[in-house]
């Protein structure tokens, strides 16, 4: 074998060791919530009917050391809520399932990227600083009005956060 | 005269499989510019994931 031959077969393996590392790595921890994480499921077909998603949107958080729960309903081809205010600088949890098919929730601009599935309740924690507007996507196409499915997010001042 | 054939051919085969003569600089120099930029491309969104943290 040829001595550069030698350099790059071994600094191909090296570096696909690596990332095998980091992807096991990212499977588990920093806010991943694989299948076999102890996600917290729901059943789809009375979604509607539990407390949190009878009446989605923003809440004070009672456990944790977030400061807010916040619940969204991804359905087709809609979210509730349609819109939300968040206080800037809170940190927020987000809980997202849905009662149908499988949906995406992206926060556009931000590392909130989840996919809602029925029977499953996905969550993110996240501190919002910047006060701003974002817009939030279905990126699992899920029927004929994917396309339309959409929310706001908006940072705004005041509230508990900024007390 | 077959034998002589197959002689011919096995020293070819060597030939093909003897890699230490080629000139392997340029293969050399674009594997590492594309292992360079797949890396480049890799932490620009890694950073990106982290100032959004």
């Amino acid at each position: 074998m040829h001595k550069y031959e030698k350099i790059w077969i071994s600094l191909g393996t090296a570096s696909l060791a690596v990332f095998l590392i980091i992807l096991g790595i990212s499977a588990v921890h920093g806010g991943h919530t694989p299948a076999a994480s102890g996600i917290e499921t729901i059943n789809p077909e009375h979604v509607r009917e539990d407390a949190r998603f009878s009446e989605p949107g923003l809440k004070e958080a009672t456990d944790g050391d977030h400061d807010y729960d916040l619940y969204f309903l991804a359905s087709a081809f809609m979210y509730e809520p349609g819109e939300v205010e968040i206080p800037a600088g809170s940190t927020v949890k987000i809980h997202v399932t849905s009662p149908d098919v499988v949906h995406g929730f992206q926060v556009v601009g931000t590392n909130v990227n989840m996919i809602a599935e029925p029977g499953l309740i996905s969550t993110y924690e996240m501190t919002f600083d910047e006060p701003g507007e974002h817009l939030i996507v279905c990126n699992e196409y899920c029927g004929i009005g994917h396309t339309d499915m959409t929310s706001t997010l908006k940072v705004v001042n005041g509230g508990i956060a900024n007390e | 005269m077959s034998e002589e054939r197959d002689k011919i051919k096995k020293e070819e085969k060597r030939n093909e499989d003897n890699h230490h003569k080629l000139d392997l600089r340029g293969t050399f120099m674009m594997v590492m510019a594309i292992g360079g930029l797949m890396l480049l491309s890799w932490f620009g969104a890694f950073i990106l994931f982290m100032e959004r943290m």
